[in-house]
């Protein structure tokens, strides 16, 4: 588990309270983890309040793992033009291919 | 924020603490938070929920304007005789949120086990369509059902009517204006813990402003956008709007009530019950202690849903003299053997 990202960390630690926390998994589906629809809707409750970020159905059951739905949540929660911005740093060799 | 009540049913009581805590103050959010559930729950459901022994069709139907579209979606028992008796049905969901979705799975389970064709009405929404424009799609969805009947091997003398939460104010508006108009005699409304009264004043109204699935603080959201223009409350408010206010129900069609007991709405609709027998309407009241609003479908498999959904189509299939299901009309009555006398 990459507990470096902060991301998937947090929704580790709700997941583990959820589901009673037990093996843990992030690269295993919620579903395989045991969850079923009431869990699963309480989760996204539960992310709605920590992240502010909302969840719809599809998103979650296209991406049913702590890893995925990780990257789900930063997606959302990035500012709308962000994906436009160039973030490389400014000082960028000229000589470096583009 | 949602509180399960202590002595909630045990079966039920994990659903109970899970349901989405749904702001009806927010028309938007509600309506998404009601299709996310309802999406995360269809996804868990076994195939047995599908359309098996039945033909389901979506078709449009005419409105008295003929200024929007009206969906309804038929469910077809492939046992069902022509001419069939009939059931028209209006989903819940606070008169802003609910589409023919949100009660598929009552309805497949109603005619399938019933053997009467149901027809579920995709009714339009406060707050953009205010009453009446949801009771005259529902109405106009009854006489539509009544004219066509013999083109669709419906028999229009068992006809009946029925909704959950606020399709139940429909459905008991919808039988106040069939008689008020002279409108198609109905065999039976079935109204499932039925939204009935603006004035709020029930001690059920007054003492649940937390509990799961519906509560008082929503009522308020849900009469102020259904009534638009009309104060909720006020003497102006209409029966056909609010069916707990009708003073005359003799001549209604024979009610099967249904309420639960932590529900606010449970004690409106126990008095349209009481009123409705007293005006002489053969009526069948049943209120399911330790029960939530919306329970049954949104628990199928807890003992008391699986009582209660037999019992809605039981009911029918005895007030519409239909054919039920050939295994009999219940999981429980197949599965669980009957005791052995004991004396």
């Amino acid at each position: 588990m990459r507990t470096d990202d902060p991301t998937v960390h947090k929704l580790s630690e709700l997941w583990t309270s959820l589901s009673g926390g037990k093996d843990v998994r992030s690269d295993v589906s919620f579903i395989d983890q045991g969850a079923d629809s009431l869990l699963l809707i309480t989760l996204l409750s539960e992310i709605e309040s920590e992240f502010d970020a909302y969840i719809e159905a599809e998103e979650l059951l296209e991406n049913p793992t702590i890893e995925s739905l990780a990257r789900v949540i930063e997606r959302k929660l990035e500012p709308s033009d962000a994906r436009l911005v160039d973030r490389r740093p400014h000082t960028v060799d000229p000589r470096a291919s583009p | 924020m949602q509180r399960v009540p202590p002595r909630i049913d045990a079966e039920l009581a994990r659903a109970a603490a899970c349901q989405p805590d749904l702001d009806y103050s927010d028309v938007p959010g509600a309506r998404r938070g009601l299709a996310r559930a309802l999406k995360l729950a269809r996804a868990f459901q076994t195939p047995e929920i599908g359309g098996q022994g039945l033909r389901v069709t979506d078709r449009d139907l005419p409105t008295r304007d003929g200024d929007h579209r009206l969906a309804a979606r038929f469910y077809e028992p492939h046992q069902a005789r022509s001419p069939s008796p009939a059931l028209v049905f209006f989903h819940g969901g606070a008169f802003v949120a609910g589409d023919l979705e949100t009660e598929h799975l009552r309805c497949v389970t109603l005619a399938r086990r019933s053997g009467v064709i149901v027809m579920s009405v995709d009714y339009r929404l406060a707050p953009e369509h205010p009453f009446p424009a949801a009771l005259h799609d529902c109405y106009d969805a009854l006489l539509w059902l009544h004219a066509n009947a013999p083109a669709i091997g419906v028999d229009p003398a068992r006809l009946a009517v029925g909704g959950s939460s606020a399709g139940g104010a429909l459905a008991a508006a919808v039988a106040l204006m069939a008689r008020d108009c002279h409108g198609p005699s109905l065999t039976l409304q079935l109204l499932l813990y039925p939204v009935m009264d603006d004035r709020m004043e029930t001690p059920s109204m007054r003492a649940f402003d937390d509990t799961p699935g519906w509560n008082a603080i929503n009522s308020v959201h849900m009469w102020r956008h259904y009534l638009g223009a009309l104060a909720a409350g006020s003497e102006a408010v209409p029966a056909y709007a609010a069916p707990g206010r009708a003073t005359d129900l003799a001549g209604l069609p024979p009610a099967y009530v249904l309420t639960a007991e932590f529900d606010p709405l449970r004690d409106e609709g126990i008095d349209y019950a009481g009123r409705l027998l007293q005006a002489g309407v053969p009526t069948e009241l049943h209120q399911f202690p330790g029960a939530f609003h919306g329970f049954d479908v949104g628990v199928p498999q807890a003992g008391l849903s699986v009582l209660a959904l037999d019992e809605q189509s039981s009911v029918l299939a005895r007030a519409l003299g239909a054919a039920p299901e050939d295994e009999g009309p219940s999981r429980v009555s197949r599965e669980v053997s009957p005791e052995p006398a004991r004396d």
